[in-house]
């Protein structure tokens, strides 16, 4: 039951992954292996956008060590937009000192753009489900016939 | 208030292990330290289900979730192999990126985030007791 809630793009020699909330056991090992399709490809530069990230694990932390050691270019790594929690789990064991911090605020602009697009469609659906709940609810208890129709449409 | 939670068999049901425990009532009420029991949680219980029993055994894992004032304790139990998490030596945190083995933090990081951790070894059963304060900023 493994949650993909991350998506790598590459772009010349430098790949970026973008995070979801987390990067634990649930979702790290599915980007390791994510990671090493990438194997032997000269990355230079791997960008963890960490805008989202809210927990970091040490399967997430694996990750990390493994993409920087066996991509097979000892790739730079930068975490992007990192909250100071999770900073401070990468400072106890030590890894701050190989890891360059960068902050992007357009990226933080889109990640948030992104989130709330996403939201809005989920409570669209929500809603809509429950009115067809509801509508499907009258109609079963009631010696009516129900429809509903979108604006513009014709009958 | 506390909750008891008995889980066998455990191989290949790490996260619905996880996913149990992180719905219980005593950790939904302490959203203040949710990274951190967050954290707690997943370490100890595959670092139960990896490493505790022998291969083909079929183990289990009893936890018990205590919330009292602003604190939160988990008790962790499994019939494995004894194993003491904070007399296990720690990882070499001063090595550059490189030259870091894949691995081996976990009860690390446990130990760094705990405010109080115990061990014991008692009815042939490891016993994990881990203490979070729960009006942290």
């Amino acid at each position: 039951m493994e949650k993909a809630d991350f998506k790598v793009t590459k772009e010349g020699t430098t790949l970026e992954v973008l995070l979801g909330r987390e990067l634990s056991t649930s979702n790290a090992p599915a980007l390791m292996d994510e990671l090493a399709k990438y194997k032997g490809q000269g990355i230079e530069k791997i960008v963890f956008n960490a805008t989202g990230l809210a927990i970091l694990t040490s399967r997430g932390i694996m990750t990390v060590i493994y993409a920087h050691q066996r991509l097979g270019s000892t790739p730079e790594i930068v975490f992007l937009n990192c909250a100071k929690e999770i900073c401070d789990v990468l400072d106890h064991v030590g890894l701050t000192k190989s890891i360059k911090f960068e902050d992007d605020q357009d990226k933080r602009r889109e990640y948030r753009r992104a989130v709330f697009s996403d939201l809005d469609q989920e409570e669209t659906d929500r809603i809509s489900e429950e009115r067809t709940e509801a509508l499907d609810h009258f109609e079963a208890h009631n010696d009516v016939v129900c429809y509903s129709m979108k604006l513009g449409q014709e009958e | 208030m506390a909750t008891q939670l008995h889980f066998q068999p455990i191989q290949g049901r790490t996260m619905e292990i996880i996913n149990a425990i992180l719905h219980t009532e005593e950790v939904a009420s302490a959203t203040q330290v949710m990274r951190v029991i967050y954290l707690v949680v997943e370490e100890v219980v595959v670092n139960i289900v990896e490493h505790a029993y022998p291969e083909g055994a079929e183990g289990y894992i009893d936890v018990e979730i205590e919330r009292q004032d602003e604190r939160i304790t988990f008790c962790f139990r499994d019939g494995g192999m004894p194993f003491n998490p904070l007399t296990h030596e720690p990882p070499d945190t001063s090595l550059p990126i490189d030259r870091r083995p894949i691995g081996g933090l976990g009860i690390f990081l446990v130990i760094k985030e705990a405010d109080a951790i115990t061990y014991d070894y008692s009815d042939n059963e490891n016993v994990l007791t881990v203490s979070l304060q729960t009006n942290k900023q």
